[in-house]
């Protein structure tokens, strides 16, 4: 063979690898192009899918844990309480539950709302500004105990739940509250609530055309040890004003509140 | 002078304790690199060149990753028991055979006025054992990386004066946490680590009279803290009778900042 036709060969050779080389990076960059797209802002996203969100509060960078203890109530402390007089007040759980039935029950108005009972609660209920609303049923009405504004939520050891009869009226109630509430020396990063909402939306739990109403910062049981808690922050996401989604604020996975484990085992 | 110890490093990022009598000083571990493990020497103002010697407890890199590098820098002896020897001697790189010696599970070496007591911890590593230190009727107890602790264990531990006592992680942290199940699984086996709880549950079957303090050591940096084993231990003990602060006091150790020279 002569040196023209090798040099033809080597020729086309590099031509046909070269015309292959090019349709592979074309293909690559297109693919990438593909990927900016799925992988755009959250805010896109949602927007896509039309799900509305509040402006996320902003909150520290850094954060930390929290230790608190079950209040344990004793009898003397209870009797020299003036605000217990029109109450049958009875001790549980090691005292660290005080359930109370009332004299005279109170009388709700058709439609409710949490101020109905600010008054009373000032008169009758011990630690009465540790609490704020949280939910309403045919047959309870339910507040958690916060600290600095913001919520130790489904805590059974910060709670005050009242009971309503068929007649709209509480006629008793059963209360527990932390004390001793401390941080811990660790101190950790606080997830940004958009980061949070992204987990929550990736893992399908925000649904096409959502409107998330409430997005706040509070606390929830990290950890149960014999006679006090730790507690971690989280983030609380409302949606349509009826669904709560929370979202540790430390580790940032998303956790199950299930309300079956908060009974007490009696 | 008496049994003095310092826990240099403890945690899943490296391990070494110190002991030192008059005549004789060990290093137990050395899971830091050579210049790590220095340092750590010169913020207790010891010379690493009058060490008597290395004592191994298992190959795991937390608890040998200087040891190769010190023992041929500094000519020490390393003792560890012949499984442990097969284990880790690829890892640590060529010692003089003049340097290795063999310490046996569950038997005693004198070194002056200092008796080494060896015994067997459940690990999922070759042949895992710790120390019990004796010194002039006093006990220094040296135990972590254990998946719990058996009755044989608490028999040979019982009534130290010191312990330097795993706590490594709170099982709730450890569920709920980042960790691959598999290894969630490990941490928990009984040739894992053991929980705060556990820890405590222990701890308050091995006191007694004679116990002064109790450090709390290998904590998980992912599945604890400092402050929260504490209250786990402190609350368990309590539950079981025993007052921390009037019977003994607990303290804390660190990955990297060695616990003040003690003596025991």
């Amino acid at each position: 063979m002569d040196w023209s036709k090798i040099k033809t060969i080597f020729i086309l050779s590099f031509l046909i690898l070269n015309i292959y080389l090019i349709n592979e990076f074309l293909k690559i960059r297109n693919s990438n192009q593909h990927d900016y797209i799925i992988k755009s802002s959250l805010e896109n996203r949602l927007k896509v899918d039309e799900i509305e969100y509040v402006e996320p509060p902003k909150e520290a960078v850094r954060g930390k844990y929290l230790s608190a203890t079950p209040k344990v109530f004793t009898v003397e402390e209870l009797k020299k309480e003036t605000k217990l007089a029109g109450q049958k007040v009875i001790l549980k759980e090691n005292n660290a539950l005080l359930e109370s039935v009332l004299k005279e029950p109170i009388k709700m108005g058709e439609k409710f709302d949490p101020t109905m009972l600010t008054a009373f609660m000032k008169n009758n209920i011990l630690y009465h500004e540790q609490y704020r609303f949280w939910s309403k049923s045919d047959t309870t009405i339910t507040f958690y105990q916060q600290l600095n504004n913001k919520v130790l939520y489904n805590n059974i050891y910060g709670e005050l739940t009242f009971f309503l009869n068929d007649k709209n009226e509480i006629f008793s109630y059963k209360q527990t509250i932390l004390i001793d509430i401390e941080e811990l020396s660790e101190e950790e990063k606080i997830l940004q609530p958009m980061k949070a909402l992204e987990t929550l939306y990736e893992n399908g739990d925000i649904k096409f055309g959502s409107k998330i109403t409430n997005i706040e910062l509070g606390y929830f049981t990290y950890v149960h040890l014999a006679s006090s808690q730790v507690l971690t922050p989280v983030w609380r996401f409302v949606i349509n004003d009826e669904v709560n989604l929370f979202v540790n604020a430390f580790e940032g996975q998303i956790l199950q509140l299930n309300t079956e484990e908060r009974k007490w085992s009696e | 002078m008496s049994l003095h110890f310092s826990v240099l490093a403890s945690g899943s990022t490296g391990n070494a304790i110190f002991v030192e009598t008059e005549d004789h000083s060990f290093l137990v571990d050395a899971g830091l690199s050579g210049k790590q493990m220095e340092a750590l020497f010169a913020k207790i103002d010891r010379d690493m060149g009058k060490l008597s010697g290395l004592l191994v407890t298992h190959e795991h890199s937390d608890h040998i990753k200087g040891i190769g590098v010190l023992a041929r820098k500094y000519k020490l002896p390393i003792y560890a028991n012949s499984k442990t020897w097969t284990a880790m001697d690829h890892l640590i790189g060529e010692i003089p055979l003049d340097q290795k010696f063999t310490f046996d599970m569950e038997t005693v070496k004198s070194f002056g006025s200092l008796d080494i007591e060896s015994f067997g911890v459940s690990h999922d590593a070759a042949e895992p054992m710790f120390y019990v230190f004796h010194h002039n009727g006093k006990k220094l107890v040296l135990i972590t990386d254990t998946g719990y602790v058996s009755d044989r264990m608490k028999g040979i531990i019982s009534n130290a004066e010191m312990y330097v006592f795993e706590s490594n992680h709170d099982v709730q942290m450890l569920r709920m946490g980042r960790y691959p199940w598999s290894i969630k699984q490990r941490i928990l086996s009984d040739v894992g680590h053991v929980s705060n709880e556990d820890a405590a549950l222990a701890m308050s079957e091995v006191v007694g009279e004679k116990t002064k303090r109790i450090y709390l050591a290998h904590l998980s940096a992912d599945n604890n803290m400092k402050d929260l084993a504490k209250m786990s231990v402190t609350q368990t003990l309590q539950v079981r009778g025993h007052i921390v602060g009037e019977q003994f006091e607990l303290y804390d150790t660190d990955p990297k900042i060695p616990t003040v020279l003690t003596a025991v």
